[in-house]
């Protein structure tokens, strides 16, 4: 047998390979000795779409090659990487941002002409609608902006691939599928709620973090990107678009779009019908065909979906739902995503929620355990506490608590760890668990899936209650500019649109390269949380309690006269 | 030129469609529509000029693209992927069809990243400096020879260029640091596998004594082994040994990766016990005395027994 291609060891090193490729490279691998060792190497690098995933000293080389080199192209405070997709729209890049100093997803947009002045503007309005979407599914703009006359959208790196590929890996269980463009379908009706209409909805636009989160991305760019378009088209002869924008997948575009007249969210609404459809039965509601004659076939419905046992089993108020998400006329769609996914049957429970469940059982165990060390200076003015620690076996950190300051300061700090804090309460677990629950999680919760919240071991908040809430965060997704540079100590903070977080990396401890610290400020300027822990699969850091010590200490929140407030820390050490 | 306004398509010019299958001899599409013809002629069209737009310096006339498009189209349709690489794949064509300033533009935009995909496997010491094995990559990338085509025909637009590109580089340098170690093999360098160590006596009098037939039953062993567990071992020996790594690529979780991998192990423990029994006529107490060597053993002749059998 010959060996796989370049495109297929690419696509198997990086987890893209469909099941069929994957097994047959796998079973060339038993035997070619030469291959293994290209993949052994590959493997051995960081790849391309999960440029974070820490490096092991004892699998790297001694000085592992920065993933991006310093003399690579730039753009303004953006050096750009490799590109790691691309579309109709532009090339999308792994970049680093040297001002905030973290990996960006960057896409640059074809433009041929530069973008100034009144363009430049609408743009700018735009980012900040995009800024102020701040959603667990929908990928986090920071940045958007003109650079030699290119414009650029800088945006959380997401690890993972496309809606579409996740749905080429199939087939996946009708319920997975709905699941999946449930959570799609919530990113899109939030971009609603703060008016913005997505224009080119459809699986390529949807993300898959790693953890199955769904997440939209391409927000508001369409109609950008359509001006685009046709600047660039018009250099190309007439015809290939128009003012219609046909330029992209015509065939999640809605009868009004296609023919180029003014939109509003039922053409998402449509797209999504068309997206989810073809999803479920494994093929596109209406057939091939060129524009004109789309639009015939779009009027005349749907064609009659195959009958297969797996779409025989679909229900009909599902099916019913889609294709009156897309009727031709849009005043007989359902006004909104969430009217459609109303129709499309009740939402299954979250499916966090057994190991929401799990997490709040071992917390439980904990105290049960008497793993904490409370302390005298446990106030009664201190409302909750939480100890979400869920370590896996292989990583093994064990965990203490250590009261650090007292609310009376005539006390003594009942711990010696650490100096005396400025800050309330704080809690400390591993960052993956800092992903799965909401790291705000403070008393009150208006957010449904904060489920901790409110039990016995709720996460640690005594910051006075946020005038609104924000919705719940997956960690790294940060926003928004800088409001207190930390410079010396390397660590940066940024303004979210309801709280403060900051990320420290690397470590402040030299000796360690371990570990990440993640840190909420409530609207109040008060700290709610703070994380401090190794990278996933990384070993756990000795190290830790110096480095969460000095991190908390450059910290300049809260305001002086919280000084000698209680807080409660857990650190791994 | 195609008129696309709605309802009033043009299907007698779907001319870089019709060029694409003059380039693809039976092509079972031959038989296509007038309107798939359109669809499909928008398509390149589009795709040309998306390439045209990100590489403005770069000029590839359409005929010229949908001729290096045409090696590698798929024989069903979407004839152009969804996730056609369109910008890296002009380039490439670009290249092929020897546009003006594309080479220029390849080298400065992925070619001068080979140093950095290569870095882990040739070493500055290495007998063939790194910078000489890039450089022939890089030739064998743009430059015709007489094996063949310029290799960067090969790529088709599946994934990013950055990615093949990366793939591409670690193999033919592996390929080259492979030609060079079998040369100063065959001038007479011992085997290393059978050299003492000076450190470990028992080692080093299991090897004088047992060292061929551990050899075999090993050989024999791994040979025993399904193949993803062949697979897996053998990855393990060429230094992948994250779980997270060899879950990726199995498509499996980290821990369920880490006990297959835990499994062949132990599995090719137990048959290399049972064939070196088994062949030395040694009773399981004897074999478990050196049970500590083997185990200390296998690893290392693994690798080697691996690497041997290329």
């Amino acid at each position: 047998m010959s060996c796989p291609t370049e495109s297929a060891v690419a696509r198997f090193v990086s987890g893209h390979a469909s099941a069929d490729e994957r097994d047959r490279v796998t079973v060339h691998l038993a035997d070619c000795a030469p291959c293994c060792a290209l993949v052994g190497a590959l493997l051995g690098t960081r790849s391309t779409l999960s440029e974070n995933t820490p490096a092991r000293a004892a699998t790297d080389a001694p000085s592992p090659l920065p993933a991006i080199p310093a003399d690579s192209q730039g753009l303004g405070r953006y050096r750009i990487g490799e590109p790691i997709g691309a579309g109709g729209s532009g090339i999308v890049y792994s970049a680093y941002d040297s001002r905030l100093e973290r990996r960006v997803a960057l896409k640059m947009l074809w433009a041929q002409r530069p973008v100034l002045g009144q363009e430049a503007t609408r743009l700018h309005r735009e980012a900040r609608a995009m800024a102020k979407l701040a959603h667990p599914n929908v990928v986090p703009v920071f940045d958007i902006g003109v650079e030699e006359g290119r414009l650029f959208v800088a945006m959380e790196l997401v690890e993972g691939g496309t809606l579409r590929a996740w749905l080429a890996a199939g087939p996946h269980p009708w319920r997975e599928v709905l699941a999946r463009f449930r959570q799609a379908g919530e990113g899109l009706a939030a971009a609603h709620r703060v008016g913005l209409v997505h224009r080119d909805f459809k699986p390529d636009n949807v993300l898959v973090r790693e953890d199955g989160t769904v997440l939209v991305t391409d927000f508001g760019l369409a109609r950008e990107m359509r001006a685009g378009d046709v600047a660039l088209a018009s250099t190309h002869g007439p015809g290939l678009t128009s003012e219609t924008g046909k330029v992209g997948t015509p065939v999640y575009m809605a009868p009004e779009q296609l023919r180029g007249e003014p939109v509003d969210v039922r053409a998402d609404v449509y797209a999504f019908s068309v997206a989810l459809w073809e999803a479920l039965f494994g093929e596109r509601p209406f057939a091939f065909a060129p524009p004109g004659d789309l639009l015939t076939r779009i009027a005349e419905g749907p064609t009659e979906p195959p009958r297969t046992p797996r779409t025989l089993e679909l229900p009909a108020s599902l099916v019913g739902a889609l294709r009156k998400g897309m009727a031709f006329h849009r005043d007989a769609r359902p006004g909104s995503i969430e009217a459609l996914l109303a129709e499309c049957g009740p939402s299954p429970k979250s499916p966090k929620a057994p190991r929401a469940a799990l997490i709040t059982m071992l917390v439980g165990a904990l105290f049960a355990g008497g793993i904490l060390i409370g302390r005298g200076t446990m106030a009664s003015t201190e409302r909750a506490v939480a100890v979400p620690t869920i370590q896996q076996a292989s990583m093994a950190i064990p965990t203490t608590v250590a009261t650090l300051a007292s609310s009376d300061p005539s006390d003594p700090p009942s711990s010696s760890v650490l100096a005396p804090l400025t800050y309330p309460a704080v809690s400390v677990a591993p960052k993956h668990l800092s992903r799965a629950v909401p790291p705000v999680a403070s008393a009150a919760p208006t957010a449904p899936s904060t489920s901790l919240v409110g039990g016995p071991l709720a996460a640690v908040d005594t910051v006075d209650d946020p005038p609104v809430r924000p919705p719940p965060r997956r960690g790294g997704a940060l926003r928004g500019t800088d409001f207190e540079p930390f410079g010396a100590t390397g660590m940066r903070a940024i303004e979210t649109t309801h709280a403060h977080e900051a990320d420290f990396a690397p470590c402040l401890q030299s000796a360690c390269n371990n570990v990440t610290c993640r840190l909420q400020v409530g609207v109040s300027g008060a700290v709610s949380s703070v994380a401090c822990s190794p990278w996933e699969g990384a070993p756990a850091c000795t190290a830790t309690q110096a480095c969460l010590e000095k991190a908390i200490r450059a910290l300049p929140y809260p305001a002086p006269e919280r000084v000698g407030e209680s807080k409660l820390f857990f650190a791994p050490l | 030129m195609v008129n696309a306004a709605i309802g009033d398509v043009n299907f007698d010019v779907v001319q870089l469609a019709q060029n694409l299958f003059a380039h693809v001899p039976d092509h079972h599409f031959r038989d296509a529509t007038e309107s798939d013809l359109a669809m499909l002629d928008a398509r390149l069209r589009e795709c040309h000029a998306v390439g045209s737009a990100a590489w403005p310096d770069i000029s590839l006339s359409g005929e010229d693209f949908v001729e290096a498009l045409a090696p590698h189209v798929e024989t069903e349709w979407p004839i152009v992927p969804t996730d056609f690489h369109t910008a890296d794949f002009f380039l490439a064509a670009a290249c092929v069809k020897g546009a003006p300033g594309a080479v220029v533009a390849l080298e400065h935009s992925f070619l001068a990243r080979i140093p950095d995909y290569i870095a882990r496997v040739c070493r500055p010491s290495d007998r063939e400096r790194p910078e000489d094995v890039a450089q022939n990559i890089a030739e064998r990338l743009v430059v015709p020879s007489a094996a063949g085509p310029a290799r960067i025909a090969e790529y088709s637009g599946r994934g990013p260029l950055g990615g093949w590109l990366r793939v591409l580089s670690v193999r033919i340098a592996l390929n080259t640091k492979r030609g060079k170690s079998r040369f100063t093999s065959l001038e007479g360098r011992p085997d290393r596998y059978d050299a003492p160590t000076g450190v470990d006596p028992e080692i080093d009098l299991f090897r004088l004594k047992y060292g061929a037939e551990f050899k075999c039953a090993l050989e024999a062993a791994f040979a025993s082994l399904d193949t993803e567990q062949r697979a897996l071992l053998r990855l393990y020996a060429a230094g992948s040994q994250r779980g997270e790594d060899l879950g990726k690529v199995l498509g499996v979780d980290r821990s369920t990766a880490t006990r297959r991998l835990a499994r062949a192990r132990a599995h090719l423990f137990a048959f290399t016990k049972r064939a070196l029994t088994a062949k030395l006529g040694i009773t399981t107490g004897e074999f478990d005395s050196i049970a500590r060597v083997v185990h200390s053993r296998i690893e290392l002749t693994l690798s080697r027994v691996l690497g041997s059998r290329a």
